[in-house]
């Protein structure tokens, strides 16, 4: 098999006609709602999920959707009604508890 | 489970009277609300992150102290995600206060403040040592537009509580001295209840005590208790 036949495999995988995206594919990302759109986020965040976005998690007060989508579908999502910014989230890590600094 | 959390909240609310001495905490009549953030090997995301400031808001806390970050390159421009989130808490009466990073390795390397210490909107909080020297890995605040460091407090050597069975622990950071800060503020809030948000950031930089060393490395200064 070459390189690129095995790509594809990997890429999209066609189960009863219905294309899967390996998690991989995906990100996690932050959906900033504009402050003239707050009281709709819960609205927002229901129809971010109809359009693809998994784990969809609302919080009210930060007034930010987080959720995982493919990475394909981002650009799509920051024209939406609402959308203030999207930035894929970053990573944290902490030293060993056994490092001196911390 | 890490036992950095444990630290942290020893520094900024530990007991007037622990069961041994010495005393390491200072809002010692706090409402300790912990957002466990990161999960038992030390990780975190965003997601994580504001799902816990969220919280916060949320239960009206005056103060969220975050010791954590992320590196950020010279030049990087500050998420305007957090920034606006940030924002948002500070009118609510939430003021968020967080590590400046590590990454330096002074004298030869200052790294620049991290995510999410460079928002304009969040107190970037520094190291210093018990001569009030500016600790060695300490970031520094090389970009512009939030990235400055605002104020500095003790950073090296700083005891405080562990998990059972240790109990105690002595480390560095300005994971401890983020939470210096953070009990500092609380005892502000405490005393005055208008000193919430804007108005209590402005109260903790009026207050500091200026140092004879670069505001790139310590902002306004010492951070110090109301008399």
């Amino acid at each position: 098999m070459t390189l690129d036949q095995d790509w594809s495999k990997l890429r999209s995988k066609k189960e009863g006609g219905r294309e899967t995206v390996p998690l991989y594919m995906k990100k996690q990302i932050s959906i900033l709602v504009n402050d003239d759109a707050l009281s709709d986020i819960h609205g927002i965040g229901s129809r971010l999920s109809s359009a693809g976005l998994e784990q969809t998690k609302v919080l009210k007060d930060a007034g930010v959707i987080t959720g995982l989508i493919d990475e394909n579908s981002i650009e799509a999502l920051r024209g939406y009604p609402g959308v203030s910014a999207i930035e894929e989230a970053r990573e944290f890590q902490l030293p060993p508890p056994n490092s001196d600094v911390q | 489970m890490v036992g950095h959390g444990t630290h942290c909240t020893g520094t900024a609310c530990g007991p007037k009277q622990p069961g041994q001495l010495p005393r390491y905490g200072i809002a010692f009549e706090s409402d300790i609300f912990v957002g466990k953030v990161l999960n038992n090997q030390g990780s975190g995301t965003d997601t994580t992150i504001l799902a816990g400031i969220d919280w916060a808001i949320q239960n009206k806390c005056a103060i969220v102290s975050m010791s954590l970050g992320a590196p950020v390159a010279v030049g990087q421009a500050f998420s305007a995600v957090f920034e606006r989130v940030a924002a948002r808490a500070l009118a609510q009466g939430t003021l968020i206060i967080a590590a400046a990073g590590n990454e330096s390795r002074r004298p030869g390397v200052i790294a620049p403040v991290g995510h999410p210490a460079n928002c304009p909107s969040i107190m970037a909080v520094a190291a210093v040592d018990s001569d009030i020297q500016i600790a060695f890995f300490s970031c520094g605040g090389l970009n512009p537009n939030g990235g400055q460091v605002d104020i500095a407090a003790p950073g090296v050597n700083v005891f405080s509580s562990w998990p059972r069975p240790v109990l105690h622990k002595t480390i560095s950071g300005t994971s401890m001295a983020t939470p210096h800060v953070a009990g500092i503020a609380a005892l502000l809030a405490q005393s005055d209840p208008a000193a919430r948000g804007a108005a209590l950031q402005a109260k903790l930089l009026q207050f500091a005590r200026r140092l004879g060393l670069p505001s790139r490395d310590v902002g306004s200064g010492l951070v110090q208790a109301p008399q």
